[in-house]
């Protein structure tokens, strides 16, 4: 319950701010346009707000005695534990690979994220982990690139980027 | 009528135009079971193989691929809880928690024979009124267009009846997320905080992918430490799926959904801007509305299934009637359609319409066809896409993360569109775990540029004025009135029981 207020002041905080930030940096109504651009957003936002607080205030007071101390709970919290979990690392790889696929390209980064997620997910064969992702990570690649024409980011590194050319021209060469 | 009927049916049962339709709907349902491929793009796809067909098998080919991609979505959604055409959210909710319990044979089947019902209905509404209900279309402004729009946010009091403030909020967080970007009416950035990424707003699909598909695969991350039983899908129960037709009586018991669904795209099909997408998010929340069992809904009810399948169909047949009468596309894929036989010197209009009825009746045939030969295709396709749940989870979870980059990614073939994935996964699985609702983000996100667009607008009309902007438009206040009291509805609800008990 304590991650459920956190979660909900955090997010009045963030909305509070795009309240004060929509009104600063949208321009007002015009002639053309009596509403304007701030007006929708700033409605949303009050709304929002107002219901925001009032979910905060039911969960302040549904909330037992001993679980108002944030201290303590945090306290009780095993972060050792919590950082290692799978779940944690699925999150953070798909976060950095997100980030990385552009510079890294395509095949390569999905190949090591497929990896990562087979093993998460429970896979603990050694051999089984890099041929199931190199194959999901080709066949995708050819359904889409080849069926589908549909271009999948090179990545920006040269010999990677070198990398994903030459197996494009292959990919080509075998298709005439 | 019957003799163009007949010669409509001599064109699209040529063996060629037969041919190309019959290919249009294996590859319509493919595309769209692909997520990231939406029924637009498949169109668009497919127009390539469409310049060296004459005009009248091209638009019968394009139309098959057209109603076949919107059924086609609904596959991966049932299978994996990955919409594979935005219209096909709405059949997540029900769809995915069936195929979770073992029912996912059922629920494809409830799939594909409502999705024909739908299409079928529409094609039969075209083919007679074409015309005036083009001419209606045209009567609907900016106000009547709100009230529709905003009808379709009537549902987020009944999304979760335990969580209503959160489920509030998250609609109002989605409508919020439709705001980023360029605004709708005046070209003003707005919420873009200096990025350019952001100048074009935020897309549905890689959020919708992030939200329903990543979420599952977290969801099962969460549950890796947990007792064996609780881990993951059971296999046991979707490792094998033999997608099964409904019977009648099964169809007969969801008469009344299918048949209002059916309308409800029909009509919002027809409305410029509207489409598939909002016609099955506005039929399933009238379904929830009418049911005597609303808190099913979500749970995996076929109805919802019915209902969101019925309707994005139905609204493929809507969307051809302000092309065909009056050469305004109702929709993207229209759009493309238009495009690819004006590239023929053929341009859709009421000109052609008097000169050429041929081709509203190849229109009509060949949408009746596709949807019979899409129901048989449609079942083979989803048993091959369905043998991908035999495998193991740790199999299975790694191909749906994967799916789902490539289905964020192909949207828009910009890798931030992934990273956007990414985050609305994190932010779909916090919503989980602090009661929160993904459904009514993405509602307010589907939703949310066309009400904004469609309020400031009638602004406009009515010159600043509320009254003049709606007070003035009968059938704006009767969709305000209905939208006021669908939405207060569980309000009112619990007061009228305690009267009738005070009474008593």
């Amino acid at each position: 319950m304590m991650f459920e207020l956190l979660f909900s002041i955090a997010l009045f905080l963030f909305f509070g701010y795009c309240l004060f930030y929509v009104s600063t940096t949208v321009t007002v109504s015009t002639v053309s346009d009596p509403l304007g651009a701030a007006l929708w957003p700033q409605i949303l936002l009050v709304l929002l707000l107002i219901v925001l607080a009032l979910n905060i205030y039911h969960l302040v007071r549904k909330m037992p005695g001993e679980e108002r101390n944030l201290s303590r709970v945090l306290s009780q919290v095993d972060w050792g534990k919590a950082l290692t979990s799978p779940l944690f690392l699925g999150i953070v790889t798909l976060l950095i690979y997100a980030y990385l696929l552009n510079i890294t390209g395509f095949l390569l980064t999905s190949w090591v994220l497929c990896m990562v997620y087979c093993y998460l997910l429970g896979e603990r064969r050694l051999v089984v982990l890099p041929v199931f992702s190199l194959v999901t990570v080709v066949v995708l690649f050819l359904l889409f690139y080849k069926g589908m024409g549909i271009q999948m980011p090179r990545g920006t590194i040269p010999f990677l980027r070198n990398f994903a050319l030459s197996v494009e021209s292959l990919l080509r060469s075998i298709g005439k | 009528m019957l003799s163009l009927i007949t010669q409509a049916c001599s064109v699209v049962f040529a063996p060629v135009t037969f041919l190309y339709i019959f290919v249009g709907t294996i590859v319509g349902v493919i595309f769209g079971a692909m997520p990231g491929v939406s029924a637009s793009m498949a169109v668009v796809l497919a127009m390539t193989f469409s310049y060296s067909m004459d005009p009248l098998p091209a638009i019968a080919f394009l139309v098959s691929v057209y109603c076949a991609a919107i059924t086609g979505g609904g596959i991966t959604a049932i299978l994996f809880s990955i919409p594979g055409t935005p219209s096909s959210a709405t059949t997540t909710f029900d769809g995915y928690p069936m195929a979770q319990r073992g029912e996912a044979g059922k629920a494809l089947g409830i799939s594909l024979v409502t999705s024909a019902i739908g299409g079928m209905f529409s094609a039969f509404c075209m083919a007679l009124l074409t015309q005036p209900l083009a001419s209606a279309a045209l009567a609907f402004g900016p106000a009547e267009l709100f009230g529709v729009s905003f009808l379709g946010l009537s549902i987020l009091t009944c999304l979760d009846n335990k969580n209503v403030l959160r489920t509030i909020a998250s609609g109002l967080i989605g409508l919020l997320i439709a705001c980023v970007g360029t605004d709708p009416v005046s070209g003003v950035a707005r919420f873009t905080w200096g990025q350019p990424v952001l100048i074009k707003g935020v897309a549905l699909i890689p959020t919708m992918v992030g939200l329903f598909a990543v979420v599952e695969v977290f969801k099962s991350l969460a549950k890796i430490n947990k007792p064996k039983s609780d881990n993951g899908m059971d296999l046991s129960k979707t490792g094998k799926v033999n997608a099964r037709l409904c019977s009648l009586k099964e169809l007969w018991e969801m008469k009344v959904t299918v048949a209002r669904s059916a309308v409800i795209g029909t009509v919002v099909g027809i409305l410029p801007g509207a489409g598939a997408t909002i016609a099955s998010f506005l039929s399933y929340a009238v379904d929830v509305r009418c049911s005597k069992h609303p808190e099913t809904y979500g749970h995996g009810e076929p109805l919802g299934i019915a209902a969101s399948e019925a309707a994005n169909n139905a609204a493929t047949g809507g969307a051809m009637v302000p092309l065909l009468a009056l050469g305004i596309p109702g929709g993207n894929a229209a759009a493309v359609m238009a495009t690819a036989l004006a590239v023929k010197g053929v341009n859709m209009g009421p000109l052609l319409m008097t000169s050429q009825p041929i081709y509203l009746y190849t229109v009509f045939v060949a949408q009746i066809l596709v949807n019979i030969i899409m129901v048989v295709v449609a079942i083979y396709i989803a048993k091959i896409f369905a043998k991908i749940l035999g495998v193991p989870y740790s199999m299975l979870g790694t191909i749906i993360i994967m799916l789902s980059v490539i289905g964020a990614f192909s949207y828009s073939k910009a890798t931030s569109d992934v990273i956007l994935m990414a985050v609305a996964a994190v932010i779909g699985y916090a919503f989980i775990k602090c009661h929160f609702n993904s459904a009514a983000l993405i509602l307010g996100l589907v939703l949310g540029s066309m009400v904004e667009k469609n309020l400031r607008n009638a602004f406009v009309v009515g010159h600043g004025s509320f009254a003049e902007a709606f007070l003035t438009k009968p059938i704006a206040v009767v969709l305000l009135i209905v939208c006021v009291l669908l939405l207060f509805w569980p309000m009112i609800s619990m007061v009228l029981p305690k009267k009738k008990a005070e009474k008593a």
